[in-house]
């Protein structure tokens, strides 16, 4: 298994977020997190990119154990994030935003970087590669404008080419459809196919039971920081408790 | 935890480095295990700060005279013990060292501070606990009127016998309006008291006056104001590495009328920061400066030839400068009064010897001390210097 | 006063005003990746001048005395992080200042021990008379400050923009988080601040040296670089820069017409002034864009 989770738990002063979650993705595939809100689906997503520590269980990835490692250490490992709430650095262009994704590829360390700069191959390189990444999520033609000006749909999609610049194995997404049209969810749902067949292992959290549905390989549930049910989006649909603790409460709230 | 402790590690050891800073830069003689008991006197000098080019030569040249002294036996027998303190430039710790060597070393006397405004925060402290003080700065407050400062005696040459020679020098070349510009601390404004008071009778027209930190690096904006006030001359009243930037900033204006500095450069400090600017400043200063073009038949030609070789033999590589000289005297003067006091030397029987003191040729210049004079210079103690090529030259006109 | 008088001033403020710039910039570099204000940044202006001499001493030339002066002290700036400001990091902010403090006071204690106490200098950079603009004076060296300045915002410009590393730096300045997440270490960058501040403050320094090089220079012109760097708002390059020429030229005019005296009390006082109608400072964007 690529990612596996262990009997996970985090809470925040005595406050219960997640209670002894246990699942796993495998190379490969595309998961799904899903869940009602409040469900502990981000905290999930920051235990295991080391946003901050579990506070019981283990997280293995590429059979290495993430506890106790930073953030900085974990995204070495080949794993890569967006946001729900979007954490681009604004200020700088968009071309900018993927070159520094890249940032882990360079060879320069702090010293060389700090007294003869990168060196003008590699900044080429990344340049090039940067570009390339936009043409994927169709942002080209944005290269130089600056990150805050894009609309709102697009710089979630600049957040997945900054991701995808790190070369991840493993990228997680969070919400990526939220906010999104009917065409611009089309091109989401192609590019994460896309993202697959190059060879990534895609985890989503998403609300939109219609991508995920058609997405997922796997899914996982989790209600009040607890797994309720994990399986295929067939398994899912026909689960009880599934039904009657998501979709059943779903159905209780004036849409 | 181990953060937490990382952090205080830091701090403290932060502490002791600056601890140990401190602690360097101040020395004493170890006591001796003499039968007899040491004789212990103290000192403070200016060794930090801004005024550490005035305090360095004066700390080498009093430890090089008692180390002297104690080599050949001490005086009547009994080592001296010169426990020497760093005042930092300034007043207020200079105060507290006196207080120090008194209450808890029993000096019998006290030498010291380098600049005046230390010396001055130590007379009130010397005067109360009733020790002799012998100072080696230059303003005349130090030591005036003498009736009110029976304790205290100083060897640099005071403002107002500098003033006299400047008024003269002057009043020689037909110079009758000039800019005047001290440094804004108590040697520079006592300068300047001093000058004002004697510049009017001598029909001299201070035409403005341009104060400046001693800290200060650039005197262009004040020598700008002086430039449109178009002295015959300008006076500058300050020790290095102030007065050095004065000679800078004047060289980058273009400045052509005289310049006269004071006393206060006596040391290759000023010269060293000035560079080149330096070439053409003249100033009066003791005859030391000049040792080498001193006539055989000056008083002092013997006692400042065997200074300047004495402080080159034992601090190579370091100029003379007449600071060294102000505290050698100092010191000389004090291991005298302790010699003539016999096997119970007092504070009160030093301070006798010292007021005692007449026609003692010393690096200043030739000493003649009364009840009424506590300082005993004469105008024929200074000369004047002019620098060219970086050296000091006596100037004959 | 004629016009003659009057570009003296000026002339004289902007050279000055080019090294407070110079310094306010490495406050303005640390403070934007760290958030510290960094007491030892004046330290590092000493540093510089103190190196300078002593290679200029050892026979080096010119250009190889400004390159080991400024590496060096680069070097020693990100050491100093790793001891001390590293294992500290996640204390607050006013601790960290107090640190940085303590540190500056080490240092100083340091150089006294090394260099002693005597005011050094070393030979101008290049030789030549004043040089006369409109009426006023100004030294060759302190064309050598002006341009030490122009060089390190160029340089700054050319690594924060035109570099990956530059990028990642900029990355961690504004979103921390965001930036940890794509493998950028904020450790690495606040060492990398360290050296950058240092860096910029020991150029300073060594286009100083030829006026000034003691032990004890370094507090003075650290406040002097302080405040430039909070009239410009604390993060922002050119604010850092244009505040610097403020300070300069409000020192040199305070100087002719009020008094030498008031000179530093003259730029506090801006620097209240300014903070009590615009907490931002002249050129800060509220909140700032820090992380």
């Amino acid at each position: 298994m690529l990612l596996e989770v262990n009997n996970l738990g985090k809470s925040f002063g005595g406050v219960k977020a997640l209670q002894g979650v246990s699942f796993s993705f495998a190379q490969g595939q595309i998961g799904a997190l899903i869940g009602p809100n409040g469900a502990g689906k981000t905290t999930l997503f920051n235990l295991l990119t080391g946003v901050f520590p579990p506070s019981s269980g283990e997280i293995h990835f590429r059979k290495r154990l993430l506890n106790g490692m930073s953030a900085v250490q974990i995204s070495a490992l080949g794993m890569a994030r967006t946001f729900q709430n979007l954490q681009l650095f604004t200020n700088m262009s968009v071309l900018e935003n993927v070159m520094v994704g890249c940032h882990g590829q360079t060879k320069t360390g702090l010293l060389g970087a700090a007294l003869r700069l990168t060196s003008r191959k590699e900044e080429k390189h990344i340049r090039k590669t940067s570009l390339e990444m936009l043409d994927k999520v169709g942002l080209m033609d944005y290269a130089d404008s600056p990150a805050d000006t894009l609309p709102f749909g697009q710089k979630r999609l600049l957040e997945i080419a900054r991701a995808l610049a790190m070369r991840p194995e493993i990228i997680l997404l969070d919400e990526p459809a939220a906010g999104l049209n009917p065409t611009e969810s089309r091109f989401l749902v192609d590019l994460i196919y896309r993202i697959r067949s190059e060879g990534a292992t895609v985890v989503l959290v998403e609300h939109d039971m219609e991508t995920v549905m058609e997405l997922a390989d796997k899914i996982v549930v989790l209600d009040f920081g607890e797994k309720i049910a994990e399986g295929t989006p067939v398994e899912i649909t026909r689960n009880d408790r599934v039904i009657e603790a998501y979709l059943g409460r779903e159905v209780q709230q004036p849409a | 935890m181990k953060k937490r402790m990382l952090m205080l590690m830091s701090v403290v050891l932060v502490f002791v480095l600056v601890f140990v800073a401190g602690c360097g830069s101040a020395s004493t003689t170890a006591p001796t295990s003499n039968e007899k008991k040491p004789f212990v006197i103290g000192a403070v000098f200016d060794i930090t700060g801004p005024a550490s080019s005035l305090g360095i030569p004066e700390k080498n040249s009093a430890q090089m005279l008692v180390d002297q002294i104690n080599k050949a036996g001490g005086i009547n027998g009994h080592k001296v013990d010169l426990k020497i303190l760093d005042d930092k430039s300034t007043p207020a710790e200079a105060a507290l060292d006196i207080k120090q060597l008194i209450e808890q070393d029993h000096v019998l006397a006290v030498i010291g501070a380098s600049t005046s405004g230390a010396s001055m925060s130590m007379v009130p402290i010397a005067m109360d606990k009733q020790i002799p003080m012998v100072s080696a700065a230059a303003s005349a407050a130090i030591v005036r009127p003498a009736s009110d400062h029976k304790w205290i005696f100083k060897t640099a040459q005071p403002d107002d016998l500098v003033a006299k020679v400047v008024v003269t020098y002057l009043k020689a070349h037909n110079i009758t309006s000039v800019a005047f510009m001290p440094v804004n601390n108590d040697f520079g404004n006592s300068g300047l008291k001093e000058f004002q008071a004697q510049a009017g009778a001598a029909g001299i027209n201070i035409v403005t006056v341009q104060k400046f930190e001693a800290s200060d690096t650039d005197m262009t904006a004040q020598l700008t104001k002086v430039k449109d006030a178009k002295p015959q001359a300008v006076i500058v009243w300050s020790t290095p590495p102030s007065a050095a930037y004065v000679a800078k900033s004047y060289k980058q204006l273009g400045l052509t009328m005289p310049q006269i500095q004071s006393h206060g450069i006596g040391n290759k400090s000023f010269i060293d920061v000035a560079g080149d600017a330096a070439n053409g400043v003249i100033f009066p200063a003791g005859k030391l400066l000049a040792v080498d073009t001193l006539s055989a038949s000056d008083p002092q030609k013997s006692v400042l030839s065997k200074y300047a070789s004495d402080y080159q033999a034992a601090f190579p590589g370091q100029a003379l400068s007449t600071f060294g000289g102000h505290a050698y005297d100092a010191t000389n003067m004090v291991l005298d009064a302790l010699k003539a006091s016999g096997d119970n030397p007092t504070a009160s029987s030093i301070r006798d010897q010292l007021e005692k003191i007449s026609n003692y040729p010393g690096i200043t210049g030739v000493f003649n001390m009364s009840p009424s004079e506590h300082n005993g210079l004469d105008t024929s103690s200074m000369v004047w210097i002019k620098i060219a090529n970086g050296k000091w030259t006596l100037d004959q006109n | 006063m004629d016009s003659s008088s009057l570009m003296q001033y000026i002339l004289t403020g902007l050279a000055q005003g080019g090294l407070y710039a110079l310094i306010g910039l490495g406050f303005v570099l640390i403070y934007n990746v760290t958030g510290i204000i960094n007491f030892v940044q004046g330290e590092f202006v000493m540093l510089g001048a103190m190196l300078a001499v002593t290679y200029e001493r050892m026979g080096l030339p010119l250009p190889l005395v400004i390159v080991f002066a400024v590496v060096s002290v680069a070097l020693i700036g990100a050491g100093l992080e790793v001891i001390s400001i590293r294992p500290a990091r996640r204390a607050t902010p006013l601790t960290l200042i107090i640190i940085t403090i303590g540190l500056s006071m080490a240092v100083r204690g340091i150089a006294l021990l090394i260099w002693g106490t005597d005011p050094l200098v070393i030979p101008a950079f290049s030789g030549g008379g004043p040089i006369k603009i409109l009426g006023g004076a100004l030294m060759p060296q302190q064309f050598w400050i002006l341009g030490a300045t122009a060089v390190s915002v160029l340089g700054l410009y050319i690594f924060l923009d035109l570099t990956v590393m530059g990028k990642a730096f900029r990355a961690c300045v504004i979103n921390k988080m965001g930036a940890s997440l794509m493998g950028i270490s904020p450790r690495r960058m606040s060492t990398l601040a360290f050296a950058l501040g240092a860096a910029v403050g020991a150029l300073g320094g060594v286009v100083f040296a030829p006026t000034l090089a003691s032990y004890d220079m370094g507090m003075a012109l650290g406040v002097k670089g302080f405040v430039a760097a909070v009239l410009g708002g604390l993060t922002s390059v050119p604010g850092v820069i244009l505040s610097g020429f403020i300070v300069g030229i409000g020192e040199s005019f305070g100087t002719a017409f009020i008094s030498s005296g008031y000179k530093d009390a003259i730029s506090l006082f801006i620097l209240l002034l300014v903070l009590l109608v615009r907490p931002q400072g002249l050129f800060g964007i509220y909140g700032g864009k820090r992380v």
